[in-house]
């Protein structure tokens, strides 16, 4: 636009009246030659821009792409790469359409041909030079000009750097909308199932009559036994020997007035109801009776004791409180109880997880012996090679009821990393039988219509990263996160 | 204008022969003849630093020579005083047998004054060059007397050995147009000296201009173009040396106490001018603004004690401003 303006008022100066063409818009010869020279400078310099512009709106594009197909649909996200390429391609045509001024032509002529900043001094504003060396330095100013070669000063070819940019943007985006567009790249998360984290062969029944029976194995007593032994390296040692502490405690608080509630508590394992009444014990602390005091060190002395041949840490708290009570430091005892609380409440969660996983491992141990039972008797699961498509129940066996994304999020095995376990109902008798996938979007060779489960099941596992994560991040990742 | 095309050349080709005159006679110190050479014809005065023996004083005795100005050395001295410079009225007898005072001039009166050893004299003495240096007169019993054109103060000094001497007050080291320092000559260079100076003949120096030709010089530079983005980078290079001011770099700040005067930017512009015309241009440059930045400024930066104590000169802030200072059109590279 500035050049438009420029020329139209130099047309202007020229054409018009004579006592207008000395006006302040007349332009000089440098200048006019510079207004030519702007649009040359203006592509050199868009062009090498370029490279480096399509390089950050690539990368940006390819990183906001993937990322933003985690949490939305694939189509959704190769539109955002679209459009964050349009506004570069934009911002880009829109730098060609402004022309530069004529100052900044200069300057940057000067600079890039060491003029010596003959051009940017002869088209300088409000100069008081001396008229004639004025009009020297410009027809300097001309000679320079005359002797610059513009397509050799401002080729338009790529530096190596800029190539280099090219070619990094140009496999980013092409990689990422080729498997965005084939499909490769899957938007959410899913299971991954069996003991190894990766899915076994597919299970059918297969009646015994079929022709083409496999070698007998049975992968639901593989499982099982996997989940049990990881349900049990789960398990904290420590745990036991709190809870008989716990519980040795109890004995001996229950005896006394004061710390009936705790004992209660402590023998019915709700150990946050202990550690609450232990907190309400020490807020009540300071208004208890000398004897009340006595007696109550007495039950706590006796606590102590006998919990520390289990647990010495736990012991040693009681005993901290029994001695602030024994002295009558209200303060002391106060904070006694305050610590003794954080650690019956700490480890009490503790203990209920381990209480939880030896009820797991029971219930898992009840299953692998039916599970053995079964497979002595009745029918035989096989490992059968995919694409069989036997969707149809057969005896021995029922196939499983409901698909696992329909799964409560309690139900679905664990997205943040620890191992769980899923347990999968049998489904109800004269119900339709649907198959469960058990590997949604797994690796290709395992279809997802393909994998079945059966007769009721469990499944452990931990985040699937396959969703998530481009496809060569796979062996890393399972290689430093996985547990197996 | 064809005229004053043809002064600019007279001007180009002038100065580079008095250069080239110099350089036959003071071998290897090329930049400081050239810089001595800029510092006349813009009318101002130099201070010349370096230990001795490295042909300061005959540098200027050529000078002298070649321009043929008529030539004063004071060898600066603790006992000097300041009518030894200036000179005295002294009582003489006058008509009718009356005895009247005769004002008697100093070796101050001449064209080129070289101050040796400036920094040996006590600074009362010292002064006695500062109304002539500035305002090219000097005043003696309540008369002012004019000092002719072209007038310019020569000053050395040397740098190692300082006992007895009285460091130049800033108000008289501001005048001195540039402070240039004098290297010790490569190997080369040395040979080419003992060659040049035990021989039986030495190096004939030839008239190359007058007086006149100086001055026409000196009024010729001033019509020299500056573009403002060019003096905004010498006034950005000078505040550049003043710590409480933006655009100072770090350096400047920790170790600079009080930058350089407005007088440096004055000397940067006209030594740039010079450059320019020396280079066949009538526009001043960047690249000349920085080829005058160091010998202009490096005796104006007044360093506090940490600089001391780090051994921090003034080329090493100079280095930093002049690689910090952004110049218009630097983006475009």
């Amino acid at each position: 636009m500035g050049l438009y303006f420029r020329s139209a008022l130099h047309r202007f100066s020229v054409h018009a009246h004579p006592m207008y063409r000395r006006s302040e818009y007349s332009v000089g010869p440098v200048e006019q030659r510079l207004l030519r020279l702007a649009k040359r400078w203006q592509r050199y310099r868009t062009f090498q821009e370029a490279p480096r512009a399509f390089f950050v709106v690539s990368v940006l594009s390819v990183v906001l792409g993937v990322f933003s197909a985690a949490f939305i649909p694939t189509a959704l996200s190769i539109v955002v790469t679209v459009l964050v390429i349009t506004f570069g391609g934009l911002t880009l045509a829109a730098r060609l359409l402004v022309v530069p001024s004529v100052r900044e032509v200069a300057l940057a002529y000067d600079h890039r041909l060491q003029l010596r900043e003959r051009l940017s001094t002869a088209v300088a504003p409000g100069l008081h030079a001396d008229p004639e060396i004025r009009q020297l330095q410009q027809n300097d100013a001309i000679r320079a000009l005359d002797a610059v070669d513009e397509s050799s000063s401002f080729p338009y070819a790529l530096q190596e750097n800029r190539k280099l940019f090219l070619v990094i943007a140009t496999g980013a985006l092409g990689g990422w909308l080729l498997v965005a567009v084939l499909g490769l790249v899957p938007g959410k998360f899913a299971l991954r199932v069996g003991p190894d984290l990766l899915p076994p062969a597919p299970i059918s029944v297969v009646p015994q009559t079929q022709s083409d029976r496999r070698l007998p194995i049975d992968p639901r007593i593989e499982q099982l036994r996997y989940a049990i032994s990881e349900l049990q390296q789960q398990r904290d040692p420590r745990a036991v020997d709190v809870a008989a502490a716990f519980q040795e405690a109890s004995e001996s608080l229950r005896l006394t007035s004061e710390g009936r509630h705790i004992g209660r508590a402590l023998a019915s394992g709700d150990y946050r109801a202990a550690a609450a009444a232990i907190h309400d014990l020490a807020s009540q602390a300071s208004g208890l009776t000398r004897a009340s005091e006595e007696n109550l060190a007495e039950g706590f002395h006796q606590a102590a004791q006998k919990a520390r041949a289990h647990d010495s840490d736990f012991a040693t708290r009681l005993e901290s409180v029994a001695d602030a009570l024994e002295r009558g430091r209200v303060g002391d005892a106060r904070s006694a109880m305050d610590d003794l609380a954080s650690e019956v409440k700490s480890m009490g969660v503790t203990v209920e997880a381990n209480n939880q996983i030896d009820g797991d491992v029971r219930d898992l141990e009840r299953e692998l012996a039916a599970a053995i039972g079964r497979s002595n008797v009745s029918g035989v699961l096989v490992g059968s090679v995919a694409g069989k498509g036997l969707s149809s129940s057969a005896s021995g066996g029922t196939l499983v009821e409901g698909d696992i994304e329909a799964l409560s999020s309690k139900e679905r095995l664990s997205v943040e990393g620890r191992v769980e376990v899923v347990r999968i109902e049998p489904a109800a008798e004269g119900a339709e039988s649907r198959p469960y996938r058990l590997n949604d979007g797994g690796p290709s060779d395992v279809r997802q219509e393909e994998s079945y489960a059966v007769d009721g099941g469990v499944a452990v596992g931990r985040r699937d990263f396959s969703r998530i994560t481009s496809i060569d991040f796979l062996p890393t990742i399972y290689r430093y996160f996985s547990s197996t | 204008m064809v005229n004053t095309e043809q002064q600019a050349r007279r001007f180009q080709q002038l100065a580079e022969a008095v250069v080239d005159q110099v350089s036959n006679v003071i071998i290897g110190q090329r930049e400081v003849i050239r810089d001595t050479v800029v510092c006349l014809i813009s009318g101002r005065n130099v201070l010349i630093e370096g230990v001795p023996g490295l042909g300061k004083t005959e540098l200027v005795r050529t000078l002298a020579r070649v321009l043929d100005l008529q030539f004063s050395r004071i060898q600066f001295t603790p006992d000097l005083m300041p009518s030894d410079i200036t000179g005295t009225n002294v009582l003489m007898d006058g008509e009718k047998g009356r005895r009247i005072f005769r004002f008697e001039p100093g070796p101050i009166f001449s064209n080129l004054i070289l101050a040796d050893e400036i920094n040996r004299a006590t600074p009362k003495t010292q002064s006695a060059l500062l109304e002539a240096m500035q305002e090219h007169q000097v005043s003696v019993a309540r008369e002012v007397h004019r000092l002719e054109p072209p007038f310019f103060v020569v000053a050395t000094q040397n740098p190692i050995e300082m006992e007895g001497t009285y460091p130049l007050p800033e108000a008289q080291i501001d005048r001195f147009m540039f402070k240039l320092l004098v290297e010790f000559p490569s190997t080369d260079e040395m040979v080419k000296i003992l060659g040049q100076t035990t021989g039986a003949t030495s190096p004939s120096v030839t008239r190359i201009a007058t007086a006149d030709d100086l001055v026409a010089m000196s009024e010729f530079v001033r019509r020299i173009t500056v573009a403002p983005h060019v003096e905004r980078y010498v006034v950005d290079l000078v505040e550049a040396t003043h710590p409480n001011k933006p655009a100072a770099p770090a350096m400047t700040r920790r170790y600079v106490r009080y930058g350089c005067s407005p007088r440096a930017a004055q000397s940067m512009v006209l030594a740039a001018k010079v450059y320019a015309l020396l280079d066949g241009r009538y526009n001043a440059a960047f690249e000349d603004v920085r080829a005058a930045a160091k010998p202009s400024m490096r005796h104006r930066i007044l360093f506090n004690f940490e600089a001391e104590a780090d051994g921090i000169s003034s080329e090493n802030i100079l280095d930093e401003i002049l690689m910090t200072t952004a110049r218009a059109g630097d983006r475009h590279s």
